[in-house]
């Protein structure tokens, strides 16, 4: 059997697995029959479907999109640090939620996705912003700088940000709570209006994938083998600013899975994009729905915040494989 | 002096303590003395951080640093020796036209360009604020920290103290015994109920619901209501899991926030909260954070607040 095939036997059962354990295990213990069994008690059912369910697919959705963009722009960048997080393009995809918020914007023509498709445009130009920034500084646009022109961007969106939250006054807790980074209680109509948006991110990313494995040699080489460099760099840009956009705009900004799930992936099961793509995607989704799970089960019933689950799981975990392959001499 | 003084709370412990019949006996007797001699300046005062507080003579330049000893301070009537109040008041009307000296962190050069003859500040805000607190007892104001009361008894001590350092003892104790009368009469109303219900408390909005679970002035609240907290077992202020609530199926939902419109509305049509008996029943009534909250003498507002919401039935006719 191929690596990758091992690779995506394992991350569908432990997909499946958190999927399973994230809708049975929470505050009220539910077997799964519950799901289908008609004759269940109405609380349970209730809870199941209204509460737990669209929280776990809505992690899902959340980390497989942060993943899968943080996969993609590792891959376009050459930088192993790159993730939306410190590319700032999450910084961006927030300034756009928050002015959605902040001025009360509600385009009739949009309407629910007003939110999500502001993130996103947010999203998209503080990427492009970031990479003519950085490529000023820097035409060989070497790890440091883009890294640090994240950063600078980052800093200076959270300004903005903080600037908004200060103006609001009275909805200053909504637009915090918002900010805080959570699944919860969004209810299936979240989950509607970001899987349009994942579907089609992912599908940006996915039908580039023989393209980034060309343009890991560097840009000259991927013309040269005959992509159209200037057109693929586009779509993906836009495809994983949409993915950031939308898992921004209905969970706020949960950091440490863009870069982590990639990583995790590639040292597992290698880096042809091919398969890093979807696996960071599958797994991406796990980690995310197990994090969840463990933030509102550990202290029950009170609720932590996903963040720090993320960061508490994910960092411990990158340190551990990271040490191992390079104990194999791997990397 | 010191002992003098300790036999004077005492005896006003003791004034507070009876019956109205027995309260003209004690007057006539003790008290009368030791009462004027409350009101005597100078008196040394030790506050809830044990510092001690002389004061020379009744303030007349008064800074109150949250929105509680605001609303004791005016019910005393010291409408105009407040000179300077914290940014967040809402209560009363003419406390909004005072002074600002900051929120949560006040601005010790604002403190002390208006000279004030006393700053009173609180104990739940002396974690963050000590050393603020600290350099206005360096630069000579006085500085009384009131005590954070846990329930309405400890509330009834904090308006005594208040009005003790401010030579309104008289009026304080008036203040407490009308809202003793009040409690009690909202209490008599709210035993008569056949059962007991079950209430949550929610302080803000998903998705970060959070409630007030023991140790709580809300908890306070609920146990003289003869209400029961579904999240008692939980300590303090809590991030609730939404599921939790669902489960624990509660008969009354109080929110007690206003910064989300049309919250009630909101609330009833949450995914999943349809089985909720509150729901079931239309019983999500928003109250008052702040009578509900501060330690003060609206208190007794909040306390009938709650009860009309929790047993609408007791309070109809």
């Amino acid at each position: 059997m191929s690596k990758s095939m091992i690779g995506y036997i394992m991350s569908i059962s432990v997909l499946l697995l958190a999927i399973w354990l994230g809708v049975s295990v929470g505050s009220v213990k539910v077997p799964i029959q519950t799901l289908w069994d008609t004759g269940a008690d109405a609380i349970a059912t209730n809870i199941v479907w209204k509460i737990r369910m669209p929280r776990v697919v809505l992690a899902g959705l959340v980390g497989a999109s942060l993943a899968i963009a943080g996969a993609a722009f590792q891959s376009l960048l050459k930088n192993p640090l790159a993730d939306p997080y410190t590319l700032g393009v999450s910084s961006g995809a927030s300034v756009g939620a928050v002015a959605t918020l902040f001025f009360g914007i509600s385009i009739p023509f949009l309407g629910i996705f007003t939110l999500p498709v502001f993130s996103m445009v947010g999203a998209l130009v503080t990427m492009l912003l970031v990479i003519s920034f950085a490529k000023l500084v820097d035409r060989g646009m070497k790890m440091e700088t883009i890294i640090l022109t994240g950063i600078i961007f980052s800093s200076f969106l959270g300004s903005v940000i903080s600037l908004m939250i200060a103006l609001t006054g009275e909805e200053l807790r909504q637009i915090i709570g918002w900010l805080l980074g959570s699944v919860s209680m969004r209810g299936w109509s979240f989950v509607q209006m970001a899987l349009p948006f994942v579907i089609i991110g992912t599908f940006l990313l996915w039908i580039n994938r023989r393209e980034l494995n060309a343009m890991l040699f560097g840009e000259e080489r991927a013309k040269h083998l005959g992509v159209d460099v200037k057109k693929r760099k586009m779509m993906i840009l836009i495809g994983g600013s949409m993915l950031t956009g939308t898992a921004v705009s209905v969970s706020g900004t949960i950091g440490f899975v863009g870069l982590v799930v990639p990583h995790m992936t590639r040292l597992l099961f290698g880096s042809d994009n091919r398969h890093v793509l979807p696996l960071s995607f599958i797994n991406g989704a796990s980690l995310l729905i197990i994090c969840d799970l463990v933030s509102r089960t550990i202290i029950s019933p009170t609720e932590l915040p996903i963040g720090v689950i993320t960061a508490f799981i994910g960092a411990p975990v990158f340190a551990f494989i990271f040490f191992k392959q390079r104990k194999k001499g791997g990397v | 002096m010191k002992k003098r003084w300790l036999i004077a709370v005492m005896a006003v412990l003791l004034l507070v303590g009876c019956g109205q019949e027995e309260t003209k006996k004690v007057e006539s007797t003790e008290t009368e003395q030791s009462a004027s001699e409350n009101i005597e300046f100078p008196m040394t005062l030790t506050d809830a951080v044990g510092e001690e507080v002389t004061l020379e003579a009744a303030p007349e330049k008064i800074i109150s640093m949250i929105p509680s000893n605001t609303e004791i301070l005016f019910a005393l009537g010291l409408n105009e020796e407040i000179i300077g109040v914290n940014d967040f008041e809402s209560y009363p009307e003419e406390a909004l036209e005072k002074e600002k000296i900051g929120g949560m962190e006040f601005n010790v050069e604002k403190i002390l360009s208006l000279d004030p003859d006393i700053v009173f500040a609180h104990e739940s805000i002396v974690g963050m604020a000590e050393a603020g607190l600290q350099q206005l007892r360096d630069s000579n104001i006085l500085v009384y920290v009131v005590s954070d009361a846990k329930d309405f008894d400890e509330t009834y001590t904090t308006i005594e103290e208040m009005g003790r350092a401010t030579g309104k003892l008289k009026e304080a104790q008036k203040i407490v015994e009308d809202m003793k009368v009040k409690v009690e009469d909202i209490q008599q109303k709210v035993q008569k109920v056949e059962s007991k219900k079950t209430v949550f408390v929610e302080t803000s909005d998903v998705p970060e619901i959070y409630t007030t679970g023991n140790g709580t002035f809300m908890q306070e609240i609920l146990n003289m209501l003869n209400a029961t907290n579904i999240m008692e077992d939980q300590e303090g202020w809590v991030k609730i899991d939404p599921e939790e609530i669902v489960s624990r199926n509660p008969d009354v939902m109080l929110i007690t926030y206003d910064y989300v419109e049309g919250i009630v509305e909101q609330v009833k049509q949450r995914d999943g909260f349809d089985t909720v008996t509150a729901i079931q029943n239309d019983a999500v009534i928003q109250v008052n954070e702040d009578t509900t909250s501060r330690q003060g003498p609206r208190l007794v507002e909040g306390l009938e607040e709650v009860a009309k919401a929790i047993y609408p039935e007791a309070f109809s006719e």
